[in-house]
């Protein structure tokens, strides 16, 4: 499955990159309950109590940066558990334009096991509300200095 | 004289007294001393190498004793096992992993909540693979190969075909009218109400493995097991208890059962795994998923000329279908139905893909359903095309009752029917000339009526051992009768009631046979090491061949009662006739000897020379499979604005031969056509394109309740089956084969002025509404 959007923001394009392309700031914008450990720069991993539906339990999950050249980013995530695991291939590319810079981001999303299968009608509905959410966090962060 | 639980009489079912109590003994009602829990781990890929299995975590959950991996198995040779058709399938993987939900490890642990946290715990590293969920694609050139160990090149597992390719070729061009439709059979699943488990137990000391569990077929389990293992056979022990529900879901043996036995022998404690509801649904055996191409060539008067059938069996990530060894399609060549074609010809492709295994019935006699729906709905479209009522067609068609036994085109012999005789019936019940009418009016307001037929043919009991066998074993069945000094008596059979009645039936064909009352006769089955040697219950077999061999064995013992009769009366035998359920002598009514008193002197009066007791077994080789028919009609109304389709009435008549306890029949009948219904309207497993399944739980596996369920309308006619030896034919699956195409075909007539000619199932409000909205009615 392949999600994409815009999000815009009122911050300098540079400061937004940092935020983006910093795990510990990134992570202040998740709501579920996570963990979350810097390997190196590149390389963080962690946990999250999360799912979808009456789904629920703990992932484990890592992440790699593997594209960091302004304004673009490749991040790609594993994460597993609950009998389910997911990958996810996310790009960014960052464009600032009269003080606020906007976000284009895709993200390729691969579900396998209990969440696909058992979630699968409520899947949509419950990644559209995480994102909402994880902008509208970075947003506050963001624009509120 | 009638005896009290006879042939034709509708006794109240015997198992229900502690079926109705909640006293039945089911495989988890088992609780032995010592007793461990198994759980398994299951992939959540469709498709993946498997980088490792970590169980540390896993052994350190309290109360985890083992965790057994595929390369533990592979050490002693049984990560593998032999499906039913001559193929393989895992226990454990050892390499990779080919659907989602597969068994990759199990957990053994003190209690079942134990056993799941292991399961949590036992981390697994994957490498996905590419996913071929559809056989069209896994038979494209550059699809992946799934099974490099079967076939190199391709994902085809075998072609099948029988019939005349040529002729029929031929006879389809010289046909006025060709009528060509496209119809998908999806998979659906069984959903019994109990799931599949059982319990191991491995005595050291006596060296005799007992293993309780949920099969239609014990016995030819034991000899699998015998095989498989080394174990020797007399030292291994079947007991199939009360089953909640088989309908073929009961025949293969799933992974879990392999592994109870091994974690059983590995700890020398009783083991139990039992799939929850997900588990059950997600990975056990499939039925269907048939993409079928069906051509039928007709005279323009409506004469059926040709049958043509191209079909894509797709059968998941191995062929452990459960069909007899000569037929990898199953019987799927009785496609033919009830009409006299003079050319047909039938071709199958089993393909594999990254799905659990398919092919095994539900409830019907392999692949029955698909050939009776295909038939039934081509012969429908044909209909529309010729602008003939399909009521006239078929009757115009049918094979008459004078042609039987009827030698069809792919060479089945018909043991008797009377096709004409039962749609005419139905007709009867639900006034079709009217309902016809009233049609006409309705459409002409708008109103959407669809009124169905479906006259189909089944093929059961399986089967003479000529041609029929599984895995090598022929597929007779037998009975074991033992009457008691008392006139008492217990008989056993191969067979394994998963909630038929067998008790009743087979009672009654005895009391019927030896003039005993039913209640006098205890029936036992799925015990190894008490039961005769037999097939097991699947594809109605068990009246067909087992109910056979009752009657055979009965007979027998009357042979020899019939001697004990002369000695008592001290006539010649010659001198007696079997008359109101008792010896007599001939012409002297009032000189007789009943069972009982027979029996008693069979232990304490017999004649010398003669063997005490009266006891007497058969093994049963059908001569033939028997042909039950059956006529339905359904009427539907459409909701114009949500696509809704209600079923308003609908008449059932069927005919399977000589009826043993009515009210049971008519049970089968009326389960049957919920089960007939399901999946015209409700039931389809999906998977996404990374092999998700859809459909994993009864939240989106929609079964049937009592809110989507008609009132079913039954009615009989009789035509016993010449060959067999009370003239029954079988109905355990009539209506499940029998309702979807008369569901369908009624939906598409409502729609026909539309253009409609098909429609594929499950028929859902929304695919209904689609239609409507491009069509712009609503």
């Amino acid at each position: 499955m392949r999600y994409e959007g815009t999000f815009t923001v009122r911050t300098p394009q540079e400061r937004a990159w940092a935020f983006f392309l910093d795990p510990k700031q990134l992570s202040t914008c998740i709501d579920d309950p996570h963990t979350i450990e810097v390997i190196d720069q590149d390389r963080f991993k962690g946990t999250v109590k999360a799912g979808v539906g009456f789904i629920r339990g703990t992932f484990t999950w890592n992440a790699t940066i593997k594209d960091r050249s302004p304004p673009h980013a490749e991040i790609a995530m594993h994460g597993s558990g609950m009998g389910s695991a997911f990958d996810i291939v996310s790009s960014l590319d960052l464009t600032e334009a009269n003080g606020l810079t906007t976000v284009r981001w895709t993200a390729d999303v691969q579900m396998s096991g209990t969440v696909a299968s058992m979630g699968a009608r409520l899947l949509q509905g419950t990644i559209d509300k995480k994102t909402n959410r994880f902008f509208e966090n970075a947003r506050k962060l963001l624009e509120s200095g | 004289m009638t005896v009290h639980g006879g042939i034709g009489q509708s006794v109240k079912r015997k198992e229900d007294a502690r079926f109705v109590r909640g006293q039945g003994n089911y495989v988890d009602d088992l609780k032995l001393p010592g007793m461990l829990y198994l759980d398994i781990v299951r992939s959540p890929y469709a498709h993946a190498l498997i980088r490792y299995i970590n169980i540390e975590k896993a052994m350190k959950v309290p109360g985890v004793l083992a965790v057994i991996r595929g390369k533990d198995l592979e050490a002693a040779n049984l990560a593998w096992m032999p499906t039913l058709m001559s193929d393989r399938q895992m226990v454990l993987p050892v390499e990779k992993v080919m659907y989602q939900a597969q068994e990759v490890a199990a957990v053994v642990a003190t209690s079942r909540y134990a056993a799941a946290d292991g399961v949590a715990a036992v981390e697994v590293e994957y490498e996905p693979l590419p996913v071929v969920v559809d056989p069209m694609k896994a038979l494209a050139p550059d699809a992946p190969i799934l099974r490099p160990d079967k076939n190199e090149k391709s994902n085809k597992i075998w072609h099948w075909e029988v019939g005349d390719r040529k002729g029929t070729e031929k006879a389809l061009e010289a046909s006025d009218v060709v009528v060509k439709e496209k119809l998908y059979i999806p998979r659906i699943h069984v959903s019994s109400i109990e799931t599949c488990g059982c319990v191991a137990q491995f005595d050291s000391t006596s060296g005799k493995l007992t293993i309780w569990m949920t099969t239609q077929a014990p016995h030819a389990i034991r000899t699998v097991f015998a095989l498989v293992s080394g174990l020797p056979e007399h030292k291994i022990r079947v007991i199939s208890p009360d089953i909640g529900g088989g309908f073929g879901g009961k025949v293969p043996v799933y992974p879990g059962y392999v592994l109870a036995v091994v974690a059983a022998l590995k700890t020398g404690k009783p083991v139990k795994w039992i799939e929850d509801r997900s588990e059950n649904i997600q990975a056990d055996s499939f039925a269907r998923d048939y993409h079928i191409e069906a051509e039928i060539g007709a005279t323009k008067d409506g004469k059926l000329k040709a049958l043509r059938v191209k079909t894509i069996a797709d059968h998941g990530y191995t062929d452990a279908a459960a069909n007899p060894s000569k037929f990898p399609a199953g019987l799927f060549h009785i496609v033919t139905g009830s009409y006299p074609f003079e050319q047909a010809f039938v071709e199958v492709d089993g393909v594999y893909t990254n799905k659990p295994p398919g092919g095994i019935a539900y409830r019907c006699s392999f692949r029955v359903t698909e050939a009776a729906f295909t038939i039934e709905r081509v012969v429908d479209i044909l209909a529309k095309k010729l602008g003939m009522d399909p009521a006239d067609l078929r009757m115009k068609n049918f094979i008459p009752p004078e042609a039987f036994p009827y030698k069809s085109a792919l060479g089945w012999t018909y043991d008797s029917g009377n096709y004409g005789g039962a749609l005419r019936k139905a007709m009867d019940m639900i006034d079709y000339e009217g309902l016809r009418r009233e049609q006409g009016e309705k459409r002409k307001r708008g109103e959407l009526m669809g009124i169905g037929i479906s006259s189909f043919t089944e093929i059961v009991g399986a089967g003479p051992s000529h041609t029929f066998d599984i895995l090598g074993l022929k597929m007779f069945d037998s009975c074991e009768i033992r009457i008691h000094p008392t006139g008492k008596a217990i008989a056993r059979f191969g067979t394994k009631s998963q909630g038929q009645g067998h008790e009743t039936t087979y009672g009654q064909i005895l009391a019927e046979e030896l003039g005993m009352s039913v209640e006098d006769i205890t029936v036992e089955e799925g015990d190894t090491d008490t039961a005769p040697y037999g097939l097991g219950t699947y594809a109605s077999r068990s009246t067909p061949v087992a109910g056979a061999a009752a009657a055979v064995a009965a007979r027998k013992i009357r042979a020899k009662a019939k001697l004990l009769a002369a000695h008592l009366l001290e006539v010649s035998p010659d001198d007696l006739e079997w008359k109101e359920h008792k010896f007599q002598v001939k012409g002297v009514p009032g000189k007789a000897k009943t069972m009982q008193e027979i029996a008693f002197a069979a232990y304490t009066n017999h004649p010398q020379g003669m063997e005490a007791g009266l006891e007497a077994t058969a093994y049963y080789d059908p001569p033939n499979l028997t042909f039950p028919f059956g006529s339905y009609i359904c009427v539907v109304d459409i909701d114009k604005e949500t696509g809704e389709v209600k079923i308003r009435r609908f008449v059932a008549v069927d005919d399977c031969g000589t009826i043993i306890n009515p009210m049971i029949v008519e049970g089968q009948i009326h389960g049957g056509l919920t089960m007939g219904l399901a999946p015209a309207l409700l039931e389809e497993i999906q998977y996404d394109e990374q092999g998700n399944i859809q459909g994993g739980s009864f939240m989106d596996y929609l079964l049937p309740t009592a809110v989507e369920t008609p009132h079913w309308e039954t009615a009989k006619t009789t035509t016993p089956s010449p060959h067999h030896p009370i003239g029954a034919k079988g109905v355990g699956e009539s209506a499940t084969v029998g309702a979807p195409a008369a569901i369908v075909n009624a939906v598409v007539d409502a729609l026909s002025h539309l253009g409609v000619t098909h429609i594929d199932i499950p028929i859902t409000p929304w695919k209904v509404w689609k239609i409507l909205h491009e069509k712009g009615v609503d």
